[in-house]
């Protein structure tokens, strides 16, 4: 690498990739995430903003460390928090494990499968796959339905229609929106719009569910909603919360908490 | 089975997408993206219709002809209303010497001209065409001719001093400007003869067909040598052309012969010549393809590439979720179509009310012809033309999303 930038959109990178894209994509350890000695750096553009710096990066432009040697791992069935100050890496380290970005160095299994060696379009149908992803301003499409938005990783999965309607709808009843289905999100309560999120994120039935403050817009008590709802999950896949929400947080398994990039403490929630 | 449903549901999330757009999320910008493709079809529906009414619009034929004789030099266009150019002498010798011939089942000189005619002091320019009638003569300028009693009595003893009939076809179109029906009277003004007014009696009214080109046009068939004598084309007996009916191959020398300096133009040579002739109407419809597909494309683009730029946050979205590159490029693509294609129909129904509105102004304001033709194929030709556009704007919104931010940086 040149030092050039590298995003996570879908151009050519040149890495080996495979017609269907899935080929490579085998379950072969017992961990679904699985982080090694990862720092990730983004180096300064000239317009202020931050560009990704992926691996292999090396240059002598100022760059900022917003992960530094973070080694952890995520089991089936632990529901994971993700805690620290703004800043400290927790949304990074929730779109490295989410294959949306790469790590500079250092490497990120995401269900067996080393995600630097994967070709954009190899990390795409990991994604749609394997994870699910919930974010915090919802990221709806305000054009469809809430059961539209729910089925769309069933579209690009190839399920018929009568099938994509049935599973979206069961998973629109099972976050409390049975009676919301045909609405849109502009027609929907932010918490309401978080649950279709969350439908969403499970509708490829994921092994593991990323949420980065998915509470961040929403009132306490429908944020409690949503993390019940998240906790829920964590009975049959790993469920990862990023947040700086105390409360949120308690509700979790296992809290990492990171300060700097540099993660300052793993370990188990004490009951009260 | 699963590709195919891929497919179809990714179509159908473009549709409901772009309909959406149209009528909740973004309608300004649809409209103007519509709009756009709709004005630049129409535009270009209009200048090819134009050009087909010059081609073939005001053409004078007959459904039963198999060679027309057309003085030199003029071609196919010479059999277009042609008051003023160079005309065939001593027709009616001329065609009668031509059925002598036994390979030539019948023929008919063809006289046009526009004339004034009146009714209860309505006054209206109609086209007149004057023929010799006869049941193989078919129709002529898409109105049939049977009414006419055969032959050209008028001239029936070579000179103009015979039995003026004063029989009249006339098409809807003329019965009805001049308000009369049949059985009615006509004056036709600034004849030549007969103290410079003529008596005209309305044999038939006809509806003209439709692929005549004249069906909206004003038009009297009455017998050649009436024709003549009112318009002046008597003193050398002339006529714009002559239709021949035969079932011979290879007449058009020995046509020739007999019409010194005229060309004789086979059925298939007509097409020939007449594709020739169209050089013009068809550089038109060129040029206005041209600039429809550019127009209409810069248009899309530049909507629709702001339209992608405001919907980069879904876009990333969409990757962030596991929709393929190559699956938000489909959506993309349909939505483009979409788009196109409606402003195509749009555009088509937009050209067809212009032509309307082209002719009946022509029709009032320049002469009793129509100038532009909208032939049915140009429903297909501007849907087919606004398909392409969409087809051509589509890989520069793919370009315009591939330029879309790491997503990362897009959805925080």
């Amino acid at each position: 690498m040149d030092g050039s930038t590298r995003t996570a959109t879908e151009e050519s990178d040149g890495r080996a990739d495979t017609a269907e894209g899935t080929e490579a994509i085998t379950e072969d350890s017992e961990a679904i995430v699985e982080c090694s000695n990862v720092t990730k750096r983004y180096e300064r553009s000239g317009g202020g903003g931050w560009f990704s710096f992926g691996s292999g990066g090396e240059d002598d432009r100022p760059t900022v460390t917003a992960l530094s040697d973070v080694s952890l791992t995520i089991e089936p069935g632990e529901f994971v928090g993700l805690s620290g100050p703004s800043g400290s890496g927790k949304s990074t380290l929730v779109h490295l494990l989410a294959g949306l970005d790469e790590p500079t160095e250092g490497t990120v299994m995401l269900a067996g499968q080393n995600v630097s060696s994967l070709s954009k379009r190899q990390l795409t149908r990991l994604r749609l796959e394997r994870v699910g992803i919930v974010f915090q301003r919802f990221h709806l499409l305000p054009s469809l339905s809430a059961r539209a938005n729910v089925a769309l990783p069933l579209v690009e999965r190839g399920v018929g229609k009568r099938e994509r309607r049935e599973r979206a709808s069961n998973l629109l009843e099972r976050v409390g929106l049975g009676d919301r289905i045909g609405h849109r999100p502009g027609e929907l309560s932010g918490g309401e719009q978080q649950r279709v999120a969350v439908a969403r994120a499970l509708a490829g039935d994921p092994l593991v569910v990323l949420a980065d403050e998915p509470t961040g817009e929403l009132d306490t008590e429908t944020g409690a909603a949503v993390l019940d709802l998240l906790g829920d999950l964590a009975d049959d896949r790993a469920v990862v919360l990023a947040s700086h929400d105390g409360r949120a947080l308690d509700r979790t398994d296992r809290v990492i908490r990171l300060l700097d990039g540099q993660v300052q403490d793993d370990g188990q929630v004490q009951d009260a | 089975m699963s590709s195919l449903t891929r497919w179809a549901g990714l179509v159908g999330v473009a549709l409901r997408r772009t309909a959406t757009k149209a009528t909740r999320t973004a309608p300004r910008q649809t409209a103007v993206s519509v709009l756009g493709v709709a004005i630049a079809v129409a535009l270009m529906l209009v200048v090819t219709a134009t050009g087909l009414g010059l081609v073939q619009g005001t053409t004078v034929r007959g459904d039963a002809v198999d060679y027309w004789v057309v003085p030199e030099g003029g071609g196919a266009s010479t059999m277009v209303v042609s008051a003023s150019s160079a005309q065939l002498g001593d027709v009616h010798d001329k065609s009668a010497a031509l059925v002598d011939d036994d390979r030539v089942e019948y023929a008919s000189p063809v006289l046009i001209s526009v004339l004034e005619v009146s009714s209860g002091g309505q006054s209206q320019y109609v086209l007149g065409v004057g023929v010799i009638p006869d049941q193989s003569l078919g129709k002529v300028a898409g109105l049939p001719t049977g009414a006419l009693s055969p032959g050209d009595p008028y001239y029936a003893d070579g000179n103009y001093d015979g039995e003026w009939t004063g029989e009249a076809v006339l098409s809807e179109r003329a019965a009805e400007v001049l308000g009369v029906s049949e059985g009615g009277s006509l004056t036709v003004a600034g004849a030549t003869s007969g103290d410079g007014s003529r008596e005209i009696g309305v044999t038939a009214v006809e509806s003209a067909d439709v692929e005549s080109g004249l069906s909206g046009v004003p038009v009297m068939i009455a017998h050649l040598s009436e024709l003549q004598a009112i318009t002046g084309a008597s003193s050398a007996d002339s006529a714009d052309q002559i239709l021949v009916q035969s079932n011979a191959a290879g007449l058009e020398s020995a046509l020739e012969d007999e019409f010194p300096g005229a060309t004789a133009v086979t059925r298939s040579g007509f097409t020939a010549q007449q594709s020739v002739d169209s050089e013009l109407p068809l550089a038109m419809g060129l040029a206005a393809l041209l600039v429809a597909i550019s127009v209409g494309a810069l248009f899309v683009a530049t909507t629709q590439g702001l339209q992608v730029e405001a919907d980069s946050e879904q876009l990333a979205t969409l990757a962030a979720i596991g929709i393929s590159g190559r699956a938000r490029a489909t959506l993309l693509a349909v939505q483009a179509l979409a788009l196109t294609l409606v402003g195509g129909a749009l555009g088509v129904v937009l050209a067809y009310a212009a032509t309307l509105v082209t002719n009946w102004a022509a029709v009032r304001a320049l002469a009793p012809v129509p100038i532009a033709n909208f032939h049915p194929a140009l429903v297909a030709y501007g849907l087919a033309v606004a398909a392409l556009i969409g087809l051509l704007v589509a890989p520069y919104l793919l370009v315009m999303e591939r330029r879309t931010d790491a997503i990362t940086e897009v959805i925080r």
